[in-house]
Parts: C-alpha cells; structure tokens; sequence
C-alpha cells in the first residue's frame, strides 16, 4: 500500500524506475527487520520516507552525484522533502480513490475541482448538460470522500500486518 | 529551515480535503496559514494539476505493486535464511572450540586407550566363531582330526564302520559281530567346535565345544554305556539296554529319550535337562532323582553336592546344538562363559558387580564375536575389549561404562 508512494517519492531523488525499486524494497525489508522496535515508532510512514529518502541519497552518494556540505545523516527533512512528501500524499492517495470512479464521473471532477473549471465550461467540453456536470461532480466528491475515509483504516491494518509479522 | 507548525500529513489531508470541497472553518484557516509560507501556494499549485497528476498515474499504474510485495517477501524469506545461517555458524564455530578443548583433552587423556582400541579391534577381527571341528582318538590311539577329512570312510573293517559325512561321525555295526574285544573310541571337540556322532545303535550325540565324549564301537552287554565330560545333548534311541551317561560327578540312566547333559569340569552345576522320555540321575552323595519332562536336574558339584529339580525352558539348554545361543535370565558371568567356549576366548572382568547382570536373548552361533558383545554393550552400561594375552590366547575385557 506504501510502496506507489514510495516508488514516487524515491523518483524524485534517484530518477531510476528500477533503483528505487531496489531502495523501496530494501526500506521495507529494514522496516521488516526493525518489526520488533514498531512499537517505539510513532509513525511508520515518516519512519519509511526517512528510510527511502536516506537510502536514496546513500545511493546517490554512491553515484557521486550529490555532495554533501555538512553532515551523511538527515534526521529530519528539508523543505524540499516535505514538499515532496506532501506531494505524495495527496497524488498518490488522491489518484488511488480516483481510479475508482467511472471514466466520465472522473473526467468531471479533474476539469472542476483540479483545473477549476466552470460548469458551463465543462459541459461545453464534454458535450454533455451543466446539470449533468453538477451531479457527475457531486457523485465523484462523494464517492471520493468514502474512498479517503478508508485510507487511516488501510495504514492500520498495514501497521497491524507489519507488527504481528505476518507481512 | 522553516519552523513546522504542521505535519506533512496533516497537509496533505487538508490538500486533499479542499480539492473535494470538505474542509471545516479550523481546517480551512490552517490549510490557509500554510499557504501563506513561502512556496507552499506554488506547491500546492503543482500538487493538483491535472496534467502532473497524469503524468503521476502513468507512472504509478506501470508500477506492480504485487511484483514488489513478492521482491520484499523474497528478501525477507532471503534474510531469515542468513540469520539462520548466522546463527548456525556462530553457533557451530563455539561449539567447535568447545569441542576442540575437549578433544583436546581427551585425547590426551584417551590416548593409551585408543591404542588399545585399535588392537582390541584388529584383534577382535582375528576371533572366529567356533564350527564343527573334532578330534576322533580310535582304539589303537590313532588321531584322526575329522575337519581335514570331511566326508571320508574312516575304518571299514572290526566291528563297526565309521563314515564321517556332512559333519556327522556315523557308526554302524558290521556283520562280524563276534570281533573280540569291544574297542572304545573316543570323540574330542576342542573348544569352538559342534561335533555329531551317530553311534552303533542309532543314538545320536551333538557334542558341545570343550567336551568329549567316549564309547564303544558296538554296544555289546547289558548296557549302553558312555562317558562325557562337558556338554551332549542325546537323542537315544529305544531299546531294552539300558543308556548310561557316566560323568565326573553323576550318572544318567535313560531308557530310550532326548535329553541334554552339562557336565563341564569348570562349572559349578552338572545339570541334566529332559525334553523327552525319562532319566534316573544318580550319583554317590544323593538318592536317585527320576526326571520328567521340561524338569532340570543340577548338581551342584562345589560346595555341598546338593542335587535339585526344577522346571525350565528346555529350548534354553538344547539350542546350542542348532547353533545357537539362547539366554534366558542368565547372568553374564554365564553367558561369557559360553561364548568363551564357542570362540575359544578367555573372559575377564573388571568390575565384580556386572557379572550378575542378567540377560535374555538368542544368538546365533555363525556370527563373529562382537555380534553378542555389542548387543551386550548396546543394550546396557556395559564395554568390551579384545586383547591377546601373554600365553597367545585372545581376552575379552569386558567393564562397566561409567556415569
């Protein structure tokens, strides 16, 4: 569940699909190993984007390809890596829940809600009426909303998962 | 560094909040706080366009979560494997300087005794087990030593011929039964060695190791007389004559049975075990003894000569005869005894207290010494090693295991 966030946060630093690959699946498996000490840590996903963020700029030091000024380790992020972790959490999260709504009530709640378009724009664009542009858009934000309410759910079980060391 | 008022992930929640238009009054003025810190409006910008958010799903839908849960679930099952491993060597590498300090000092305290091993088990290899082998000492003291003349027509003229065939010594009467005086042969099997002999009147004798047995050609008078030291088993056939066995201590007189007599000079007891029929057993000290069936009657020779009955197995005092051990409660002492007999070993004992140890069990006779030795040792704290002594004769050591 972690790991597209993951993979897309790592991009951001290595640029190579099949190292972060590598890097995501090792913080994992350091997460695996650590199972133990879960109990002590309060969050798990901070926990896992100081892992990949680290082990990221460990390869990236490797490669020689960025220099660091004062000191190896990062106990906590920059502005840049809390904009990207932020980044992450909205898109990924966000297009999770999207991907399970229909084509057209999708369409729908991109051009209004993200581009902010104007209803009449919209149906212009779609072809179809401002009424149908309303509900489309209000069936999308409510489906949406039940989506995201899972999600803390979702990090519960994964969390439950990690420390009863069935994962 | 900007001072965090909040967390990343309460950001990105009330992100996502306001593209769905869900945000509270509290909600709002934090999300709008945040906003006003340098750059994060510009991020926010870049977090809901449409166009990067599509060129974020590319991405991620060409990402197979599945693949990489395997990956992960491959290196930890790689992982615990090494641990194992680890553990195993770390384990493995003190067990193996424990062991080294161990042997170390065993060796050096074994030494001697590993020597002593190695011989014992050269020396073990060389102990045969007995087979039929006997010597046959004719009236005119000829020494015919019957393992070199298997199958072989011994005397064809007196009163009896004398064939030797597939291990048996069979005589048989000739027509000239007037040939004067009654001629006595006597049949010796050293010690492992199983003899058979068939007499004149189609008694049969299995005679057991160490033993020898002596008797006439032909049987002529009253009785059927013949004298055994150590042990026969004898098949007699019917007849009006009557059987005696004369041995050191007592006689048995048998009409017509199947009966085993130990009579060994070095034993405490001279028994007698019926099987079939009926024997009288007499001797100087006692009153005669008649025995039935199943009854074993012992004498004991040191000491008091006191003569007892008692019911036993029979099979236990007949089996030797078909190339068996058989031991039923017997103390070891006994036992070794018997074996000594059979491979032609001396016995020794270093500890007094095992010599009572009892045990049950059959054994064949073919099988090489450290057959019966290890299912003795095997089967309690009991060791054994084999030695050749001064007078060349092998030794059998045998010693209890200590705690």
């Amino acid at each position: 569940m972690m790991y597209p966030r993951l993979m897309s946060f790592c991009m951001k630093y290595v640029q190579d699909k099949f190292i972060a690959d590598e890097i995501v699946g090792e913080a994992l498996l350091y997460l695996w190993e650590r199972k133990r000490d879960l109990n002590h840590i309060d969050n798990i996903k901070s926990y896992l984007y100081t892992i990949v963020r680290n082990k990221a700029f460990k390869h990236l030091k490797a490669a020689e390809k960025v220099i660091y000024l004062e000191s190896d380790r990062h106990d906590y992020f920059s502005d840049s890596d809390n904009e990207n972790i932020i980044e992450e959490e909205v898109q990924t999260i966000l297009l999770s829940a999207l991907e399970t709504l229909p084509i057209k009530c999708r369409r729908v709640f991109e051009l209004s809600c993200l581009k902010g378009l104007k209803y009449k724009e919209i149906a212009e664009d779609m072809n179809i009426s401002v009424n149908t542009v309303k509900s489309q858009r209000a069936r999308a934000i409510e489906l949406l909303k039940i989506q995201l309410k899972d999600q803390p759910i979702l990090l519960a079980y994964l969390t439950f998962l990690i420390k009863n060391q069935i994962f | 560094m900007i001072e965090k008022k909040y967390s990343n992930y309460l950001i990105a929640k009330l992100i996502t909040k306001s593209v769905l238009e869900d945000l509270n009054t509290e909600e709002n003025t934090q999300l709008n706080d945040w906003l006003k810190q340098k750059g994060n409006k510009e991020l926010y910008n870049r977090i809901v366009n449409v166009e990067n958010l599509q060129t974020k799903q590319e991405f991620l839908s060409a990402l197979n979560s599945q693949d990489a849960y395997n990956n992960v679930q491959l290196k930890i099952a790689l992982k615990k494997r090494k641990r194992m491993r680890r553990l195993l060597q770390r384990t493995i590498g003190a067990a193996a300087v424990l062991c080294l300090f161990v042997t170390a000092g065993i060796k050096w305290h074994n030494y001697i005794q590993t020597q002593q091993q190695i011989i014992s088990q050269q020396t073990l290899k060389e102990i045969k087990p007995g087979y039929e082998k006997a010597t046959l000492i004719l009236a005119n003291g000829v020494e015919i030593n019957l393992e070199a003349s298997i199958n072989k027509q011994i005397q064809l003229s007196g009163a009896a011929e004398i064939n030797n065939l597939n291990n048996l010594l069979k005589y048989r009467p000739t027509a000239d039964t007037n040939a004067g005086e009654i001629a006595y042969n006597t049949l010796y099997v050293p010690t492992g060695g199983i003899y058979t002999v068939e007499l004149s009147d189609g008694t049969k004798v299995w005679l057991n190791s160490n033993s020898s047995i002596k008797y006439p050609e032909v049987f002529t008078g009253s009785q059927r007389v013949v004298e055994l030291t150590g042990e026969a088993y004898f098949d007699v056939t019917k007849s009006d004559k009557q059987f005696v066995v004369k041995t050191e201590h007592q006689d048995v007189t048998v009409l017509g049975t199947e009966f085993n007599v130990s009579a060994y000079t070095d034993d405490v007891y001279f028994s007698t075990t019926l099987v079939e029929g009926k024997v009288k057993l007499s001797s100087n000290q006692n009153t005669d003894v008649i025995l039935t069936p199943g009854e074993r009657g012992y004498l004991q020779v040191i000491g008091n000569n006191t003569l007892k009955v008692n019911t036993v197995n029979t099979r236990n005092y007949t089996l030797w005869k078909d190339g068996r051990f058989y031991f039923e409660q017997e103390p070891l002492e006994n036992i070794l005894k018997k074996m000594a007999r059979w491979y032609g070993t001396d016995v020794k004992f270093e500890d007094e207290s095992i010599k009572k140890t009892r045990f049950t069990g059959v054994v064949s006779k073919d099988k090489p010494i450290t057959y019966l030795l290890d299912i003795i040792s095997k089967t309690s704290r009991i060791s054994y090693m084999a030695s050749k002594n001064n007078s060349g004769r092998y030794e059998i050591t045998i010693s209890k295991i200590k705690q």
